[in-house]
């Protein structure tokens, strides 16, 4: 290497990106309609946990007025109490169905990757659908999303506000 | 210059992997170095030295001085006391006329000699750790090091910034240039969609429905490529770009498929009645490796595309729910206990590897292009960082993102 070596280079990083700093905006969902039931720091959290992780609390309910369900670690299975829970508000939930459709949202705390909080929270929404066809919902009437771990309803960093937030929701659909 | 100095500092107290982890400790060959800045000392000059700095350590092939030097860039006369070094970096940053621009040359440190000479230009201002990846680069492979290119990438990520609220960003590796691409609503899961970042898929919410889009970076131009009820995700590209590893739920199961991009047309990958997700090309395009708690905890298997047949790959932990692959050699993420996520390789043949972490929170391992470095976000108390891990050089970088939380990342 004794010889001298000149470079000379001009990066076209500026071209390369130019024109694409700027999308229209997808329709925002979030923050649209005010939950009063949310609490986004422990101080909203009422119960504790069981030792599957699931949140022993009686409170939290859905935009559109329903129990909020709770899961454990990892888990998609609704326990007894959680199957009560939908059943006390099965007669609100099938005169909406009436009259609208029924949307159930899945939710995860923020542990582990988001790909599979995703599938996860899903697998929590399936299974409410799977308890209101059983009983007597019509399955075209309900459609299942996750949201993962972007839409908490507790922030802070206690183990039931983490387990507050293994959850589905049950909402009125569009 | 105080988010400057913890940069340092971070640099300094995470340098080398985990130390317990380093098993072959070799005598050290790496070519000493010493920066010198040439400009009139800004706060824009003082980062690129210790982007300089970072360069040169992650290349594995420089022991880099640490320490800011300021002196006359024209001169190729080098300080005595820095003899003791092999190469002497000089470099000197200008804003003039709407051009930024880095002149660098590498002078001998024994003889003064000038062996290098670059000069580096960009428009936009915010741009500038290009220019210094772009010259370390070249000085590397003006010295015929092995290649570093890597670090001229684009790294792609989301970020939650509230309830069903993210945004997605590109930055440099070490994310001192970070500019927002995609706002408003859920936007996730970025995947480059070509091996030159041309391109990239997300996934964003219409109305409710998880929907795929392409974004071209060149024009601006959003496609929607397909769509699902309950979630969809571009886990990965295949190298010619042709096909996607997606996880959808057309019927509320989450499974994995091959959407062929020419035909529209998506493929049944897995069948498992529980989850199956993050499926990446593996084995040179043969077979895929994902993640499924088919044995009732997340893990990570490999699917072969010619017999179909699944296979475990991970026979470690109980808890391992992200996946990278680079050929046979596969990167995951295990849970080990209440907050604490550690990295590991394996061979997707279901032989191990070795671990790469050793404490505290590290998830989303991606592979470099050429395999040899990974890319990682490591958790901590003190917000989030973006780490890198040369596994050839044992060489490793930190440096903090903030508090806001990744929700995915690629590069």
């Amino acid at each position: 290497m004794t010889k001298t070596i000149v470079t000379i280079i001009s990066l076209t990083l500026a071209l390369l990106f130019s024109g694409c700093t700027q999308q229209r905006a997808p329709i925002p969902e979030g923050g649209q309609v005010a939950d009063g039931q949310v609490s986004l720091d422990n101080g909203g959290v009422t119960g504790g946990v069981d030792g599957n992780g699931k949140y022993t609390g009686n409170d939290g309910v859905s935009r559109s007025g329903f129990k909020m369900l709770y899961f454990g670690y990892n888990s998609y299975q609704l326990d007894n109490g959680q199957v009560q829970r939908v059943m006390g508000d099965l007669p609100r939930i099938a005169a909406l169905a009436k009259r609208s459709k029924i949307r159930i949202e899945g939710n995860c705390d923020e542990f582990g990757t988001d790909e599979f909080n995703y599938a996860l929270g899903l697998k929590r929404a399936k299974a409410v659908k799977a308890l209101l066809v059983s009983n007597g919902i019509p399955a075209a009437k309900i459609a299942v999303v996750s949201y993962g771990e972007s839409n908490p309803t507790c922030r802070g960093s206690k183990p039931a506000c983490h387990a507050k937030n293994r959850r589905a929701e049950i909402n009125k659909g569009r | 210059m105080r988010v400057w100095l913890l940069v340092i500092m971070t640099v300094s107290l995470f340098g080398g992997f985990d130390a317990k982890l380093t098993i072959e400790k070799k005598a050290d060959q790496r070519a000493r170095v010493a920066v010198v800045d040439g400009s009139l000392p800004t706060e824009a000059s003082r980062k690129i030295h210790a982007i300089f700095v970072a360069d040169l350590k992650i290349s594995g092939h420089f022991l880099a001085d640490e320490t800011y030097l300021s002196g006359e860039y024209g001169g190729n006369m080098v300080d005595p006391a820095l003899r003791s070094q092999a190469y002497v970096i000089k470099y000197q940053y200008t804003q003039e006329n709407g051009t930024n621009t880095l002149l660098v040359k590498v002078l001998r440190a024994a003889n003064s000699k000038q062996i290098v000479e670059g000069r580096y230009a960009v428009s936009n201002p915010a741009k500038y750790p290009f220019l210094v990846h772009k010259a370390v680069s070249e000085i590397n492979a003006q010295l015929k090091f092995a290649p570093i290119d890597w670090i001229n990438r684009y790294v792609v990520f989301a970020r939650y910034t509230g309830r069903k609220q993210s945004e997605i960003l590109l930055a440099d590796y070490t994310f001192h240039y970070v500019k927002t691409i995609i706002h408003g609503g859920l936007n996730l899961f970025p995947h480059w969609g070509d091996p030159a970042q041309k391109s990239l898929y997300y996934t964003a919410y219409v109305e409710g429905r998880p929907t795929l889009y392409r974004l071209d970076l060149r024009t601006g131009k959003r496609t929607v490529m397909t769509s699902s009820t309950g979630m969809i995700v571009c886990s990965d590209v295949k190298p010619d770009g042709e096909k996607l590893l997606l996880t959808m739920a057309p019927d509320g199961q989450s499974d994995i498929y091959e959407y062929d991009i020419a035909t529209a047309k998506a493929t049944r990958l897995t069948t498992f009645s529980g989850i199956d997700v993050n499926g990446v090309y593996a084995d040179n395009g043969k077979a895929m490796v994902f993640v499924s708690n088919r044995l009732g905890y997340p893990n990570v298997f490999k699917r072969d595309f010619t017999s179909g047949t699944v296979t475990q790959v991970v026979f470690h932990g109980k808890n391992n729910n992200s996946v990278d692959a680079f050929g046979d050699t596969v990167v995951y993420s295990a849970r080990e206990g209440r907050g604490v996520f550690n990295l590991y390789t394996a061979h997707t043949d279901g032989s191990s590897g070795r671990p790469l972490t050793s404490s505290g929170v590290n998830q989303f391992p991606r592979f470099s292009p050429d395999g040899n470095t990974i890319l990682y976000i490591k958790r901590s108390y003190d917000g989030n960082a973006v780490g890198y891990l040369g596994l050839k050089t044992n060489q490793s970088l930190l440096f903090p993102l903030g508090d806001r939380k990744i929700q995915s990342l690629d590069w």
